[in-house]
């Protein structure tokens, strides 16, 4: 044990066994004692600034918005004589908690984040609910708008925006955000506020580059809300993925697309296209790499080509005329679209009604 | 003790006082591993646990009366009276004195007519017939998705029920107790909002006629999950089993399905008219899987689909009988 001084191992009868502290020991002290008064001042200063949600006398429903971010929200959103009640900010972490059951329609559009705000007006009734959802991408907004648009209307697209008033409800999708904003009752006043919303939100929220399906469909005559993405198993075929689609008015026909790495991949692809379209029917002609095959079942046409990398194609048309016809107009689109914009985001697939 | 006392500590003692240290840390760590609290549920005052009626509350079944009632037409008031009346009237289901929990869907801050909510109209209606019955106490409970009183006064159910006679039972943290549900998957134990059932007599179930985005559709059976508390949303995992659960934990007297309006896509929340028809029918039975089945197929109008899995999990409890079309259903056209 050496000389003993060092070696001890206890201190008894309850002295210290030095009569002063470390540099070190001290230092480590003044830092937990800096600390704990640290924790010791925020309380005191939370219990100087309480929360006023906690005490307020005034009903939830008649509350201002406080002090929650605005987000992309612009400023002063209230009609004249209106008043913006209830702001509220969802994460995927807690988006259950405004709209369980539904939030996982969103979330396969890559939520990210909801700001959703009251305007009510002077009587109190009919209100406005808005619902802005960030989903990361424009391909995922202009998705959640597309799978929520009912099926009959055709919303206009303008300067990169998705917008349509139908009946009591705003549907609006630049960028990444995709707005909802739902009149309780279907009147003319509501639907003005709807109309200045939509030109208000159509500016005030960044665009972004639309994906090239919409310069390459819209054109041909599908309606922007039909604009859809399949990223797997289009036509329930197993080897169709990344497949861009646009249905046309007459609720049958489709004008696809998909994205390949190089022409002969496209041509690859559009073959397999066609021996799949084949084995369910029967072979209905063929010009330009195109072999069209009639359903059995249906008698709809359907068949693909290759134009440098993309596989382009027609399904379900009413006639090998009319599937021609709709080939050589996406063949003539797809020239003028220029091979950067061919791009196929991820994204989620189509939802099904 | 000197220094040299203290250099003549023996190896037996340092080892003694050694053992002595390890075994009082030792007796430290089992006391706070024994004392562990990491949901704060254990520091509550010990609450027992709380078990419906055996049977639940479900009314002597019937050979001879129809298992469904089917009433269409456009006066609500007429066709909530004539869904009951053609299974054998309210008075089958109440009686004098009964106190009589209705469980409408009140799950988000909707407008009635957005479909995503019972129709206010209903509940009125319901509340009126049971209180005709004799009962003596009609209570209206939910437990809404967003704020309870915003869901309440937006969807017009706290008038109508009010209005009617009703007393609204708005859930707050304290009216939640622990329910047993024995041979339940998710729910062996889970909150339930128990205050509106203390001294109830019976249980009706009202619900819209909902298209669900998980689930497909949300109707009587589905309705249930607005009585439990917790993290409900991590029953999204395995809706249809949790659904199952629900069929298992509420055996109700009476379930009125409310196809006065159908809210056939974008479903459970809406919130665009367009996704809403008129379906100027309400369905009466003593059994959810019936009734929903019947929703199904003739109110969200999907014959050639086939039915949600929760109809064959909760069917394989013996908790009722999709097949509709099999049993004796009694369609009346009223005003």
């Amino acid at each position: 044990m050496g000389d003993g001084l060092e070696e001890r191992i206890f201190v008894r009868p309850r002295k210290h066994f030095r009569r002063t502290y470390s540099t070190r020991e001290v230092g480590i002290g003044a830092v937990l004692l800096v600390g704990l008064a640290a924790v010791a001042g925020w309380v005191a200063w939370r219990g100087a600034h309480p929360d006023p949600e906690l005490s307020s006398a005034v009903p939830l429903e008649h509350r201002a918005p406080g002090n929650v971010d605005r987000g992309p929200l612009p400023a002063g959103l209230a009609p004249a004589g209106w008043r913006e009640q209830r702001l509220g900010v969802f994460d995927p972490g807690n988006l259950y908690e405004k709209i369980d059951g539904r939030e996982g329609y969103y979330k396969s559009f890559g939520f990210q984040r909801l700001h959703a705000l009251t305007l009510v007006p002077p009587a109190g009734e009919p209100t406005v609910d808005i619902e802005l959802y960030d989903l990361g991408s424009a391909q995922n907004a202009l998705g959640a708008a597309a799978g929520e648009i009912p099926a009959t209307a055709s919303p206009a697209l303008r300067d990169g925006t998705l917008s349509l008033v139908d009946r009591n409800t705003l549907y609006l999708a630049r960028g990444k955000y995709y707005l909802r904003a739902i009149g309780s009752a279907e009147s003319p006043a509501v639907r003005e506020v709807l109309e200045t919303l939509g030109r208000r939100f159509a500016t005030a929220l960044p665009a972004a580059a639309l994906p090239f399906s919409y310069a390459l469909f819209v054109p041909c005559g599908v309606s922007p809300g039909k604009v859809s993405y399949l990223a797997e198993n289009a036509f329930s075929f197993g080897f169709a993925r990344g497949v861009h689609l646009g249905q046309l008015p007459d609720g049958d026909t489709e004008l696809f697309a998909v994205v390949t790495g190089n022409p002969a991949e496209a041509r690859a692809l559009a073959a397999r296209f066609n021996q799949a379209f084949a084995e369910y029917g029967k072979p209905a002609g063929g010009a330009g790499g195109v072999a069209w095959a009639e359903d059995r079942y249906l008698a709809r046409i359907s068949g693909a080509g290759a134009t440098g990398r993309l596989v382009l194609g027609v399904h379900s048309a009413a006639d090998v005329q009319t599937a021609r016809g709709l080939h050589e107009k996406l063949v003539t689109r797809a020239a003028s679209i220029p091979d950067s914009a061919l791009v196929t985001v991820a994204a989620p697939p189509r939802q099904e009604e | 003790m000197d220094e040299a006392e203290h250099a003549r500590l023996s190896r037996r003692q340092v080892l003694r006082q050694v053992a002595g240290v390890a075994a009082g840390a030792a007796a430290a760590g089992v006391l706070a591993w024994r004392l562990r609290d990491p949901t704060g549920e254990r520091g509550k005052p010990a609450q027992p646990e709380l078990s419906l009626p055996a049977g639940g509350y479900a009314v002597e079944a019937s050979s001879v009366l129809p298992a469904l009632g089917v009433a269409t037409g456009q006066s609500v008031d007429a066709m909530v009276r004539g869904a009951v009346d053609a299974i054998g009237g309210m008075a089958r289901f109440v009686s004098r004195g009964d106190v009589v929990v209705i469980k409408p869907n009140v799950a988000f801050e909707r407008a009635a007519a957005l479909g995503a909510t019972t129709n206010p109209e209903v509940v009125r209606a319901l509340v009126l017939l049971v209180r005709e019955a004799g009962a003596r106490e009609v209570r209206v409970a939910d437990n809404p998705i967003e704020s309870p009183e915003a869901c309440f006064v937006r969807s017009g159910v706290q008038r109508a029920a009010v209005e009617a006679g009703a007393t609204v039972y708005l859930p707050s943290p304290r009216d939640f107790r622990t329910l047993a549900v024995p041979g339940a998957t998710w729910i062996v134990r889970w909150p339930f909002f128990h205050r509106p059932f203390l001294g109830a007599t019976k249980v009706i179930g009202v619900s819209p006629v909902k298209d669900h985005n998980l689930c497909r559709a949300s109707m009587t059976t589905k309705n249930w999950y607005g009585l439990l508390g917790g993290r409900r949303n991590q029953f999204h995992q395995d809706i249809h089993g949790i659904i199952a659960d629900l069929a298992l934990m509420m055996r109700p007297s009476l379930v009125l399905l409310d196809g006065t309006r159908v809210l056939f896509r974008s479903g459970p929340t809406g919130g665009s008219l367009s996704d809403v028809r008129p379906g100027n029918t309400v369905v009466s039975s003593t059994d959810s899987l019936a009734a929903d089945a019947f929703g199904w197929h003739e109110l969200l109008d999907r014959p050639s689909e086939p039915l949600p899995a929760y109809f064959e999990k909760a069917a394989a409890r013996g908790l009722g009988n999709p097949d509709w079309k099999a049993q004796h259903v009694k369609r009346v056209q009223v005003g």
